[in-house]
C-alpha cells in the first residue's frame, strides 16, 4: 500500500458532529461500547487477545499499537500477542483458541459458522462468555470506520497502554518500545 | 435487531444492558442517514454475508433489491447509491484494502462529515447483522453450553 493510501481521507474535525442525529449516533456508539465493557465473563487477557485479533483482521494500526493495562496486569505480554496471528498452532489454551475461532467466524463467515467451530465454542466457553465475545467484537470492530477513512494513524512510537474510564472513554498511558516478554512498565 | 424473542431474552440474561444499548445504537444509525440508502447497503451486506435478510424501517424498491448484486451494471441506481454500494462491498470484504478510489466517490456525494456519519451508520448495521448471525448460530436458548 502506498503512503498516499494511508493518508486520512477526511479531516478529523469532520468526525465530531456538534448536534443532531449525527451526534446522537456517535454518542450511541460510545454508549454501546461502554455497555459491552460492563461484562466480565471473559478474563482481561482473553479480552485483549480478542481485541488484537480484531485489530489484525481489520488492519487497525491504532488498535494494534495499544495494550490494555488490565490485561498487562493480568499477564498479557508480547509473547501472547505474537501467537494471536497463528493461534491455531500456538500454545494458547483451548478456551482462547475457541474464542478466537468465534472471533474469526463473526468477522469472516457469520452466515456459515462451521458446526465444528460451534461445538468447540460451546465446549470451552459459557454462554455468557460467548455473548461477551460478540458484543466485544461489536465494540472493537467499530474501528473499521477509522480504517476505511484512514483515521487510524498512530501518533506515537511503539506501544501505548490504555484503559477505559467509567463512561467507556479511552484513557491513554505511557508508551514503550516493543519487546517480547514481561518488562517493567511505568504506571498508567 | 432481527433476533427472535427467545434469542433476545437469552442475550439480555447473559449480557444485561448490552442488547438495549445495541438497540439504541441501531435506532440512532437509521435516524442519522437516509434510511433507504442505508437499507439498500445493509441488504447488500446481508446478501454478501449470506445471513438473514435485515429488517429495514422503510420500504425498499423490490426491483432495486433484486438488482443489488449487479448494481454497478444497473441503471436503477443513482450516483450516490452506486458510490455507497461500492464502498459497502469493499467495507464488508476488507476494510484495510480499501483504496482512495473506493472512498472518494462517496465523499464527493456526501461531503466529509456526511461520509463519516454514513460510514458510522453502515458499520453499526453491518456489525449488528454479524452479531445477530453468530448469536443465532452459537446460542441455543434455554440450553447452556457445556463449559
Amino acid at each position: 500500500m502506498t503512503s498516499i493510501d494511508l493518508a486520512p481521507r477526511v479531516a478529523r474535525e469532520d468526525t465530531a458532529p456538534a448536534d443532531g442525529p449525527a451526534a446522537d449516533l456517535q454518542a450511541a456508539i460510545y454508549a454501546a461500547g461502554a455497555a459491552a465493557l460492563e461484562a466480565h465473563a471473559l478474563d482481561p487477557v482473553l479480552t485483549e487477545t480478542i481485541r488484537l485479533r480484531c485489530a489484525q483482521y481489520h488492519g487497525c494500526r491504532f488498535c494494534g499499537s495499544l495494550r490494555m493495562k488490565e490485561a498487562l496486569d493480568s499477564g498479557f505480554d508480547e509473547d501472547v500477542s505474537a501467537q494471536i496471528g497463528r493461534y491455531a498452532t500456538s500454545d494458547l489454551d483451548a478456551a482462547t483458541k475457541a474464542a478466537l475461532r468465534l472471533t474469526d467466524a463473526m468477522i469472516a463467515t457469520p452466515g456459515h459458522v462451521d458446526p465444528e467451530v460451534i461445538a468447540d465454542v460451546r465446549a470451552h466457553l459459557t454462554d455468557a462468555q460467548i455473548a461477551e465475545v460478540t458484543f466485544d467484537i461489536l465494540k472493537w470492530a467499530m474501528q473499521k470506520r477509522h480504517v476505511s477513512l484512514r483515521l487510524e494513524g498512530v501518533p506515537w512510537e511503539g506501544l501505548a497502554e490504555m484503559a477505559f474510564d467509567a463512561d467507556g472513554g479511552l484513557v491513554l498511558g505511557e508508551t514503550r518500545a516493543v519487546t517480547s516478554g514481561l518488562e517493567p512498565r511505568a504506571a498508567l | 435487531m432481527p433476533l427472535d424473542l427467545q434469542e433476545r431474552t437469552r442475550l439480555e440474561e447473559l449480557h444485561p444492558g448490552a442488547l438495549a444499548a445495541a438497540d439504541d445504537l441501531d435506532a440512532a444509525a437509521w435516524a442519522a442517514v437516509d434510511p433507504e440508502l442505508l437499507g439498500l447497503c445493509l441488504t447488500r451486506v446481508t446478501q454478501m454475508l449470506d445471513v438473514r435478510p435485515p429488517r429495514v424501517p422503510v420500504a425498499l424498491d423490490p426491483a432495486k433489491v433484486a438488482a443489488l448484486p449487479e448494481f454497478d451494471r444497473s441503471d436503477r441506481f443513482s450516483p450516490l447509491e452506486r458510490a455507497a454500494l461500492a464502498f459497502t462491498e469493499q467495507f464488508v470484504v476488507s476494510v484495510d484494502a480499501m483504496s482512495d478510489a473506493d472512498v472518494q466517490p462517496l465523499v464527493a456525494e456526501l461531503g466529509a462529515s456526511g461520509t463519516w456519519t454514513f460510514v458510522s451508520a453502515l458499520c453499526t448495521v453491518e456489525l449488528i447483522a454479524r452479531l445477530d448471525a453468530v448469536t443465532h448460530a452459537t446460542l441455543a436458548p434455554g440450553e447452556d453450553s457445556a463449559a
